[in-house]
């Protein structure tokens, strides 16, 4: 057997393997898109089959016109602008606040490093209600910018990520920077924040639907369906006295489609990145 | 004269304590504007009685002690370490090992990363906790499975044992931020490391015990202490998948916090809970910083 | 030079951090006061002037407070906004929301409305709360309780007819009266009764007969194992075990009640035998797999869809009424018809340990500023044969006698289905002991009954406890510490 054979069977075990293990993976999502062409009693219940008797198309449409005067048209266009602000307010916030943490030794660095680490180990469920409060004292609840100006004041997650990245960074970047006349400013816009671009697209994908999915942010400041986003509008398809499913997995479907979308674009930065470097190599 | 005090400013705007407080000023307003004053609120509720919408009063460390007492608070601690302990390892092999499969550069690799990357989109919700109650229920295929065996009368969400185990799996199964902080990390990886490795003979075995996980131990600290943290955190999978239960058995700390401060009424107690835990979250993270000087190599070490 | 700037940075770091606390601290306190003041204005004034308003209109125009009543003028709000909440379930939410329109175009009034879903609405409903700012209608369990000082008595509006309630019996009217002051704390949404449902075509297929009005619990078991023997399935999945329990004592003798019907203590004289006889009965029947065990329970959740009777597997589920027809939905795209009975009794010829209650009710904030146009809004969803006809008891069986009436004399609304929830809410009002077993929710109540379920029925069955009686013992124990510890933080509160 030459070695070409060889690698090709390689290569076929290898797809194999992952397309299968991909499979198992997604399995749970496959259910969900296959209940949402289901009627209600085939969704649950012992001897539910995997495939529909009869396709349901009619979940779609009824599900896209929601409770009340508004459609998911409405609660798409909200979560759009949430998650696009929150994300665009993560990014620039927590490179910022990374590049001061990680390579600017000023005084009270380790102090508000420790300010940073204690905000995540306080349990949310605490804090809800005092925040809730501040911005109610700021006329802010039934807008959305309770949800949207924190992330402009930095994420401790992506500020730390990005700590993570920059330390990884040569040091001799800076000091090469410094020598040819770049001010500290001028570092961060031009070496550090062009080198953290792997970083800030992984923010990107992680922080948009972190949002996307928030439901805790739209129960308690988003006040008049007319400002609902899809997560919180979905939620509302289910309660113990009676849940309609069918448009519920409907719309779970469709807001899925966004994210993965946001995924399969911003990936090929990821992968071109990758590719770059190894033909470099 | 004027150029002088022009150079000063100038100094002054590059002086590193300037510079600092510039790039850290988003954080530092936000945490004094949101977060300080509930965090140093709830400190002062933990040693009050206190119920949402009513006047707090003060009793001291009366909370501390009734949790000291209460072995409901006992038994969340030691189920939420049981979760972490198992469930944070498994997330990370398993996170690094897809990772890894998906770094090889193949036409499909795009779409395979997006599929892998799936499971972590639909993050919480309702059709997550239906699909896993059908899987590990009572008559879904792995306990039909494991009637097969020859074990009958087995059922997860039954058994106090057992009920966290799907929870652990559908923690581990949502791997994709970590995923991706490792992708970008191998991706950070210089190539020449590798080459070097192998012309010096070193086997696969070899190369991702010497080059890789090295350079990979920061993203590795980093998962490891977010996902500790988010592990002792956790609450919405167990609230929608077992309402903490059978008896307490699913009861993770932050579903005993918010059980007791908005269900039961007592905020203050709740509170208390709450700064206990961040206690000992502290020590742990704290332990975990000090021994990573050891095993964490930064390009750039100060 | 680097020093002072320093100094400074951080001097004014600190300046913020110190300023910022109180400056809020200072805002709260003003903003209480605030409210406070402009809350008690507001109901005096609001009082007054509702009732001037009201006998002033009724001896000008001769008109009635009858929405029914054709000549019935309708308010003019135009320019005027009013806010309201509920929660409920995606039907619920288009239905609620049809009826507001409707009210929006007869008296011009802009509704400001917010729905979630029935757990998610108490977490929204405690930060509103501490916002000061709920809105001006909400909805409210019976664990009204718990909310008390949000919620405005509506006495003086049923007095001067703002709040018609000519057509809802006293009985009615009790269920949502706080027995303690006799303030009104709201206006029940509908009705409804704990009860069982059952697959009369299983019953047939294992020779079991029908559950009769006054079956006790020893039918009960003989006919879960019967099942279970025959069809291999537990023959129940669903049971509210504390609900359950509730009931038991008051079956147990004349006079014994979970809690005092005014919510203020427990009535059933420390007795626990009642507690480690269902307790008992219960974990016997499950460790026989007769019941479902907790992983299948947990499995269902509260989801009454999910349950197996919906699926021709299970024979019996315990429900509230008003989840009938949602179960029922499920069951007939099965194939499947059920039927409702009553509660198990201790003793045949005992009490029933049933009662009719409210399922919700519509309250008004007490801080509200809108109290008059929140009177007249809840006078119209309550007795509107109209708004009564598009909601058609989905939140209970209707208080307003006159409405019921006129939805059951309607045939496109009343299906068979309806109709049995309706014959076994009449079944339980001829029940002696009804109207006394449903008392009000105290504060504690959540955690005791939580408690009992969690830790003693599943406790005794995972084997923590000898017996049922060790395990009863040890509830009531806990249950009477659960109650002093809020007696004492009420207290401290004061």
């Amino acid at each position: 057997m030459n070695l070409k054979a060889k690698k090709n069977i390689r290569t076929t075990i290898y797809h194999l393997f992952v397309i299968a293990f991909g499979l198992l993976m997604i399995y749970p999502v496959i259910w969900m898109v296959i209940s949402s062409f289901k009627m209600k009693s085939e969704i649950l219940g012992s001897n539910a089959p995997f495939f529909p008797s009869e396709w349901v198309w009619q979940n779609y449409p009824d599900g896209w016109q929601g409770a009340g005067e508004y459609t998911f048209a409405t609660y798409f266009k909200n979560s759009i602008i949430i998650s696009v602000l929150s994300t665009l307010g993560t990014v620039i916030s927590s490179a910022m606040v990374s590049y001061a943490l990680a390579r600017v030794k000023f005084k009270g660095r380790k102090f508000w490093f420790l300010c940073m680490i204690m905000t995540m180990l306080l349990p949310g469920q605490v804090l809800m209600i005092p925040q809730y409060i501040i911005w109610n004292n700021l006329n802010l609840v039934g807008t959305f910018v309770p949800m949207i100006l924190p992330k402009f004041l930095g994420v401790p997650f992506f500020i730390y990520m990005m700590m993570q990245f920059i330390k990884g960074l040569p040091k001799e970047l800076d000091e090469a920077a410094m020598i040819d006349g770049c001010n500290r400013y001028q570092i961060f816009s031009r070496i550090i924040l062009p080198l953290l671009g792997p970083s800030i697209i992984t923010t990107v994908v992680i922080q948009f639907y972190w949002v996307w999915d928030d439901y805790m942010g739209p129960l308690l400041y988003l006040t008049k369906p007319g400002l609902y986003t899809v997560s919180y509008a979905i939620k509302n398809f289910a309660d113990v006295q009676g849940t309609n499913f069918g448009p519920m997995f409907a719309m779970s479907t469709l807001s899925l489609i966004p994210v993965f979308l946001l995924f399969l674009f911003f990936n090929r930065y990821l992968m071109e990145g990758v590719t770059a470097g190894s033909v470099k190599g | 004269m004027n150029l002088k005090k022009k150079g000063s400013f100038k100094a002054f705007l590059n002086n590193d304590n300037t510079v600092g407080y510039v790039f850290a000023a988003p954080f530092i307003i936000g945490f004094c504007g949101l977060t300080l004053i509930p965090m140093i609120l709830s400190l002062y509720y933990a040693f009050c009685n206190y119920k949402i919408g009513s006047t707090a009063a003060f009793v001291g460390l009366e909370n501390f002690i009734n949790l000291f007492k209460d072995e409901i608070f006992h038994n969340s601690i030691f189920v939420t370490f049981q979760y972490v302990l198992i469930g944070v390892p498994l997330k990370l092999i398993f996170a690094l090992f897809i990772a890894m499969l998906l770094t090889k550069p193949t036409k499909l690799q795009g779409l395979y990363r997006a599929v892998y990357y799936i499971p972590s989109l639909i993050g919480g919700s309702v059709a997550v906790a239906l699909v896993w109650k059908q899987l590990f229920g009572s008559r879904g295929p792995i306990v039909n499975m494991i009637k097969d065996m020859g074990v009958t009368g087995f059922n997860f969400f039954g058994s106090s044992a057992w009920a966290f185990f799907p929870l652990v799996l559908c923690n581990a199964w949502q791997f994709g931020s970590s995923m991706l902080i490792f992708a970008s990390g191998l991706k950070q990886i210089p190539a020449d490391y590798y080459e070097a490795a192998e012309i010096d003979g070193a086997g696969a075995v070899k190369r991702f015990f010497k080059i890789t996980l090295p350079c990979l131990s920061p993203m590795i600290l980093f998962n490891l202490l977010m996902q500790l943290i988010s592990g002792f955190m956790t609450f919405t999978q167990a609230q929608i998948i077992t309402q903490g239960g059978p008896n307490h058995a699913t009861e993770y700390v932050s579903l005993f916090i918010f059980t007791e401060g908005f269900t039961y009424q007592h905020m203050g107690y709740a509170c208390a809970a709450s700064w206990i835990i961040l206690i000992i979250m502290a020590a742990i993270t704290g332990i975990i910083f000090k021994t990573s000087k050891n095993w964490v190599f930064y390009e750039a070490d100060d | 030079m680097k020093r002072k700037v320093l100094a400074l940075v951080m001097a004014g770091a600190m300046l913020s951090m110190a300023a910022v606390p109180a400056m809020a601290e200072e805002t709260t306190e003003a903003t209480t006061e605030a409210t406070t003041e402009a809350t008690t204005e507001a109901t005096t004034e609001a009082a007054s002037e509702a009732t001037t308003e009201a006998t002033s209109e009724a001896a000008s125009t001769g008109a009635t407070n009858d929405v029914n009543d054709p000549n019935y003028e309708w308010p003019d709000y135009s320019g005027e906004t009013m806010s309201i909440m509920w929660w409920g379930s995606d039907t619920r939410h288009q239905l609620t929301i049809e009826v507001i329109e409707m009210y929006e175009e007869l008296t011009g009034l802009d509704i400001q409305y917010e729905y979630a879903d029935g757990t998610s609405y108490w977490t929204q409903f405690q930060a509103k709360m501490a916002g000061g700012e709920l809105p001006d209608v909400f909805q409210m369990g019976n664990n009204w309780a718990t909310y008390y000082d949000t919620i405005e008595p509506l006495n003086a509006y049923v007095e001067d007819g703002t709040i018609d309630t000519s057509a809802i019996s006293d009985a009615m009217l009790a269920t949502t009266i706080d027995q303690a002051n006799g303030n009104i704390t709201g206006i029940s949404n509908g009705t409804n009764a704990r009860c069982f449902a059952y697959n009369p075509a299983i019953f047939d297929e294992c020779g079991v007969a029908y559950p009769t009005e006054n079956w006790t619990w020893d039918d009960f078991a003989a006919a879960c194992r019967t099942i279970t023997e025959q069809t291999g399935n537990p023959a129940v999945t669903t049971l509210e075990l504390n609900s359950l329990a509730y009931s038991v004592v008051t079956q147990w003798k004349e006079g014994y009640n979970f809690y005092a019907m005014d919510g203020s203590d427990f009535a059933f004289e420390g007795d626990t035998e009642p507690i480690a006889y269902i307790l008992d009965l219960i974990t016997e029947l499950m460790q026989e797999g007769c019941i479902g065990d907790y992983g299948i329970m947990n499995e269902i959740g509260a989801n009454v869809e999910a349950d197996w009777i919906a699926y021709g597997d299970a024979a019996m589920m315990m429900l509230s009424s008003n989840q009938f027809q949602a179960l029922s939905n499920v069951a007939s795209e099965n194939g499947i018809e059920l039927e409702l009975c009553t509660i198990p009794r201790v003793y045949a010829d005992g009490q029933s340990g049933m009662c009719v209650r409210s399922s919700q009710q519509m309250s008004i904030y007490s801080g509200s500023e809108k109290k008059d146009i929140a009177a007249n809004f809840i006078n119209f969803f309550i007795n509107s044969i109209e708004a009564n006809k598009i909601l058609n008891c989905e939140r209970g069986v209707s208080v307003n006698s006159d409405v019921l009436d006129a939805l059951k004399a309607d045939s496109s609304l009343t299906d068979s289905t309806t109709a049995k929830v309706y014959d076994m809410i009449d079944l339980i009002a001829t029940f002696p002991d009804a109207v006394n077993t449903s008392p009000a929710e105290p504060m504690a109540n959540e955690e005791i009954s939580n408690v009992l379920k969690t830790t003693y029925f599943q406790g005794l069955y995972e084997g923590n406890y000898a017996d049922a009686q060790e395990a009863a013992d040890a509830f009531w124990a806990e249950a009477q510490e659960i109650w002093d510890k809020f007696e004492s933080e009420a207290a401290s509160q004061e």
